[in-house]
């Protein structure tokens, strides 16, 4: 019986953070953009403001999310952004699920 | 579900959420709908119509349209990637045609130029409907 090599299989890329469909989604949703307001995002992925506080929060905690508190006319508003670093990891957690999916032509994040 | 599947289902549900970001970040291709078109009417004002009056009207229409703008641009929930680069460079390149229609309404053989008025409204209008084709193409 031969020993799988450490590493070798794209699944070894894969961000244990990202497993989760819902923070997935976080990223997903912020991948295109600058900055989103927590409202979009919950909306987006379709989550209560309690269930994104606590997946932001952990993102926020690995350093991927940035969140900036604001007010525009008089509301409070709360942005949320990638960093820089959440970008690169986004990317590479694709493409080891690309990788895994056996290299299925899907779109790329810009 | 296999290791395969679920791999398949997350690049899906990405690709759908990133869709769906872009999608309602599109926004600015109205801005730039809104303030291009503008542009066939408040360049021939000002190249045109002279006066105290016609000053005080054009620079007060555009000014109120500035304002809705900006404002409408502030309650906006998203900002595309690299907007500031992209909202920079159609202003500037807007701000450069602006100018150079007034700087050639301003010399002998170029007032109430018909052609100018034309000319510079196709040309102050060009960078904000080319940014505005570009945002919704990339929000598709």
């Amino acid at each position: 019986m031969t020993e799988q090599k450490a590493g070798a299989h794209p699944r070894h890329a894969l961000a244990p953070l990202l497993s989760s469909p819902v923070r997935l989604s976080v990223v997903a949703a912020l991948a295109p953009l600058d900055k989103a307001e927590f409202g979009f995002v919950r909306d987006l992925v379709e989550v209560s403001d309690s269930v994104l506080s606590k997946q932001v929060a952990a993102l926020e905690e690995a350093g991927w999310v940035t969140v900036t508190k604001g007010r525009i006319e008089r509301r409070p508003r709360t942005w949320l952004a990638l960093t820089k670093e959440g970008r690169e990891v986004y990317g590479r957690h694709l493409d080891a699920l690309r990788a895994i999916a056996g290299g299925q032509a899907l779109d790329t994040p810009t | 579900m296999s290791e395969y599947a679920d791999a398949v289902a997350a690049l899906r549900k990405a690709e759908r959420v990133e869709g769906a970001a872009r999608h309602g970040s599109s926004w600015y291709a109205r801005y730039l709908l809104v303030f291009g078109t503008a542009q066939f009417a408040f360049i021939p004002l000002v190249v045109l119509w002279h006066g105290a009056l016609a000053t005080a009207v054009t620079m007060s229409v555009f000014a109120v349209m500035v304002v809705l703008l900006s404002v409408y641009a502030a309650r906006q929930r998203t900002a595309r990637r690299h907007f500031g680069l992209r909202h920079g460079l159609t202003i500037g390149a807007w701000t450069l045609l602006y100018t150079a229609t007034i700087v050639l309404h301003g010399r002998d053989g170029w007032q109430d130029s018909v052609p100018l008025a034309v000319g510079g409204a196709v040309a102050c209008a060009l960078p904000l409907l080319v940014g505005a084709v570009f945002e919704l193409r990339s929000a598709a």
